[in-house]
């Protein structure tokens, strides 16, 4: 694998973010110096393997998750199951994955990525240490992206 | 390029509804839209419905995007049936070989109505 320095995954990940909640959900992301704890709101995780290995986690909270989902179903929150939130969510990530792999490559690569999924505690991720941390803010509201890259497999 | 019907296809019901919204946005504001989770779903709804063309997702469970293009080649009612890939991932060999099938192109997801002026025209 070759070398990704956290200044360029950082760089990577902010510019699919602002693409991927601009596109999806109209919302505006810049890089913020506020730090919002890790275990703040909702987990969402998924595994990439190819162009490059890894885990993807974002950390939601109330706010910014309630904005996403209305902005994306141009409904409101109390209208919405927490089915239709979930995968909304869910959905978000996958687009984001698959653009924070293209942005790091820097062309259309081609990406794998596994199912995204909701986690319920942190604990059911391992090597919880590994994962570098950005903090972003979508117009107001601040919120955590972790990302952890890994060797490819001999 | 006219359009009655639109198959979209997609694990994700978040997906299908911008999916869907793009179509209407793109000037496809008349069409009829029917919905599959899955490649499985979507066959056995071709069996009963006809439609001008079909969008479908990669990943999905059950029958994935290629297993399903590929299933619909094999059947003399859809052999030439126009297919849209919209994915957020892809696989080089999986793509050409999916392109080498006659589909009509595959576009990334996060899904545009500029994305389907681009690809099926004004």
């Amino acid at each position: 694998m070759r070398e990704v320095t956290k200044e360029q995954a950082k760089t990577a990940l902010l510019r699919a973010t602002q693409h991927t909640l601009g596109e999806m959900a109209f919302i505006d992301v810049i890089e913020t110096e506020e730090k919002v704890a890790f275990e703040t709101g909702q987990l969402l995780f998924i595994e990439f393997y190819k162009p490059v290995r890894g885990r993807l986690m974002l950390a939601l909270p109330l706010e910014i998750k309630r904005e996403i989902v209305e902005n994306i179903h141009a409904s409101d929150w109390e209208d919405l199951s927490v089915n239709e939130i979930d995968d909304c969510l869910l959905e978000l990530l996958n687009v984001l994955g698959g653009n924070f792999l293209r942005e790091l490559e820097q062309k259309d690569v081609k990406v794998h990525l596994s199912f995204p999924t909701v986690l319920f505690s942190l604990e059911e991720i391992p090597d919880l240490e590994s994962f570098w941390k950005f903090s972003f803010d979508a117009e107001g509201n601040p919120f955590t992206t972790s990302l952890a890259l890994h060797e490819e497999e001999e | 390029m006219k359009l009655d019907k639109i198959m979209i296809v997609d694990d994700s019901a978040t997906s299908r509804m911008i999916i869907k919204r793009c179509f209407q946005m793109a000037g496809y504001q008349d069409s009829t839209f029917i919905e599959a989770e899955d490649g499985l779903k979507a066959l056995s709804n071709l069996n009963r419905n006809t439609v001008d063309l079909v969008v479908t997702d990669l990943n999905m469970p059950k029958m994935d995007g290629a297993t399903f293009i590929k299933k619909l080649r094999l059947i003399d009612k859809t052999k030439q049936l126009p297919v849209l890939i919209i994915s957020s991932m892809g696989n080089e060999r999986l793509e050409t070989e999916l392109e080498e099938k006659d589909v009509m192109g595959i576009l990334r997801k996060p899904m545009t109505p500029e994305k389907v002026t681009e690809v099926l025209g004004e």
